[in-house]
């Protein structure tokens, strides 16, 4: 197994002056790879995201990426960081154009639009869709491609880490297999990938690790294949299997 | 008729200027600055203070009395709206009531309560299509005109302008996109401070340099802003004619002291009819 791009340990974080949420988690994404953060409603999925993004400071603990501290980073300092990430909704500038959006999610992180032609060529073969309909507001676009453009504006900018949140939530069966299909195709040119994923059997096929959440706690930390086929995935959710030595990946 | 429409025409443009800048503030920062109306006077007085006092001409006393603005409204953010940053807009909204009461009586100490007005020579209008035109109307038209384009570039064709329309549509999305919003905050409020800063001289050339001068303004500009569309600077310059315009022609039936009611007319009607202003629809929220 390679280095972990990204460590999370201890992790604790809420909102306002609420209890913890998120409640001591603690995990590891290895370099290079899927890994795909599983768990029943309210365990604090979407809570673990914001606060690994930089959209809600963690109270305490730490969040190392590419051994870098980035504990108590800023989104857009995170962003510059390598972080990427593609939030399950309001996900694009609706007010603008394709193109603007594209442009706009590289030129502030790459500081400037040297290389920007590049990104967006990158881009649009991973997404044909997109291709000469830079003029079109975002939107106006469907659930699926709107869900495409946002993934592809996360990659503009060349994240060494993609975070993505449900990333198949919502869209048709279609849309579904293409955006596992487009996950894996990103991972293949090297970018590593974090995700949340309710379409847990799907998500598997193409992830390497599942990281089980449950109550702001990782429950346990397993090979794909292993959490495919372990005998109970419900006790494991409820947190009532007998998970020996969570392995470390 | 031609003369009515002129009329109005001008003074829509010396609302546009200020109802721009409390077009942008509301859609970056997401409260109504009703301290807009202080601003306007503020930098009427800091360009008259050099035009005047100091005797530099007025071109280049505007350009002072506009970056001056700038200052004081970065300032007063500093000072007042950042450590309110997180809180709800009617806090806000009234933080920014005490702001406006702050400045008018700053004016008041440093400059007196006297009207006063800017050093320029007095001339005949000129006629022109059976109009009466006088060089103040001229400058304003010209002034408010290059102004109004400055912003658009911003908004639509540079990179401070792609992260002010992103801030205001998506706050947490522009963040992740690596746009640091306190910058963007910094520039709204310096592109406010210069437009209320020309406006100010631009309706004191207009009329008269006072500290309530400003006052006057607020309802129409404020009319001007919701009848474009809230957070829509281009439907603001649209609102703020069609408020000039309707204002001068109500002079046609009504007394002139009823001007301002008809400002207040049609706030009344648009948020009965249109609640979303003229242009709201026009941008798509789902």
């Amino acid at each position: 197994m390679s280095d972990p791009i990204l460590t999370v340990d201890a992790l604790r974080a809420g909102y306002g002056s609420g209890g913890d949420i998120i409640k001591g988690a603690g995990f590891s994404v290895s370099e290079g790879a899927i890994s795909t953060i599983v768990g029943p409603n309210g365990a604090g999925k979407s809570t673990l995201i914001k606060s690994l993004v930089g959209l809600l400071t963690p109270r305490s603990g730490t969040i190392t990426l590419n051994e870098a501290d980035v504990t108590r980073l800023n989104a857009p300092a995170k962003a510059r960081a390598g972080l990427g990430y593609v939030p399950q909704e309001h996900n694009v500038f609706r007010n603008m154009s394709i193109g603007e959006n594209m442009t706009l999610a590289y030129e502030f992180i790459a500081k400037g639009t040297k290389g920007l032609k590049a990104a967006r060529e990158r881009v649009f073969d991973i997404f044909p869709d997109l291709v000469h309909r830079e003029a079109d507001m975002a939107g106006n676009l469907s659930g699926g491609q709107r869900q495409m453009l946002a993934f592809g504006c996360a990659l503009m900018p060349g994240p060494s880490l993609l975070l993505l949140d449900e990333p198949s939530a919502g869209l048709s069966p279609k849309y579904v297999a293409e955006m596992f299909q487009a996950v894996k195709s990103v991972n293949d040119a090297g970018v590593s990938i974090l995700m949340i994923e309710q379409n847990v059997k799907e998500a598997m096929v193409i992830s390497e690790t599942a990281i089980v959440l449950v109550s702001g706690q990782v429950r346990a930390q397993m090979p794909a294949p292993e959490f495919l086929n372990h005998p109970d995935i419900h006790a494991l959710y409820m947190g009532t299997a007998d998970v020996t030595a969570p392995e470390t990946v | 008729m031609l003369q009515i429409l002129l009329n109005g025409v001008v003074s829509g443009l010396l609302v546009a200027l200020p109802a721009i800048a409390l077009s942008l503030t509301y859609g970056v920062l997401n409260f109504p600055n009703f301290a807009i109306g202080s601003m306007i006077t503020m930098g009427a007085y800091i360009a008259l203070f050099f035009n005047v006092d100091i005797g530099v001409p007025l071109l280049l006393a505007a350009g002072l009395g506009a970056a001056g603005l700038a200052t004081v409204a970065l300032v007063t953010d500093r000072l007042v709206y950042k450590p309110l940053r997180n809180s709800d807009h009617v806090t806000l909204l009234v933080a920014s009531m005490g702001v406006y009461f702050v400045l008018e009586n700053v004016v008041r100490f440093l400059w007196g309560s006297d009207i006063r007005g800017y050093d320029i020579a007095v001339a005949r209008p000129h006629r022109w299509m059976g109009m009466r035109v006088n060089n103040e109307q001229i400058t304003i038209v010209i002034v408010a005109l290059l102004a109004m384009v400055a912003v658009w570039f911003i908004l639509m064709r540079t990179p401070l302008g792609r992260a002010m329309r992103a801030v205001s549509d998506n706050p947490d999305l522009a963040g992740v996109r690596g746009i640091n919003r306190n910058y963007v905050i910094a520039a709204v409020w310096a592109i406010s401070g210069v437009l209320a800063g020309f406006a100010g001289v631009l309706v004191g050339m207009d009329g008269v340099v006072d500290p309530l001068m400003g006052w006057n303004y607020i309802l129409p500009v404020f009319a001007a802003v919701i009848l474009g569309g809230i957070g829509n600077p281009l439907g603001a310059v649209v609102g703020a004619l069609l408020i000039g315009v309707a204002e001068e022609l109500s002079t046609l039936i009504l007394p002139t002291t009823y001007r301002q009611a008809v400002a207040f007319l049609i706030i009344v009607f648009v948020l009965l009819l249109r609640p979303h202003g003229l242009f709201g629809k026009a941008r798509i929220s789902r």
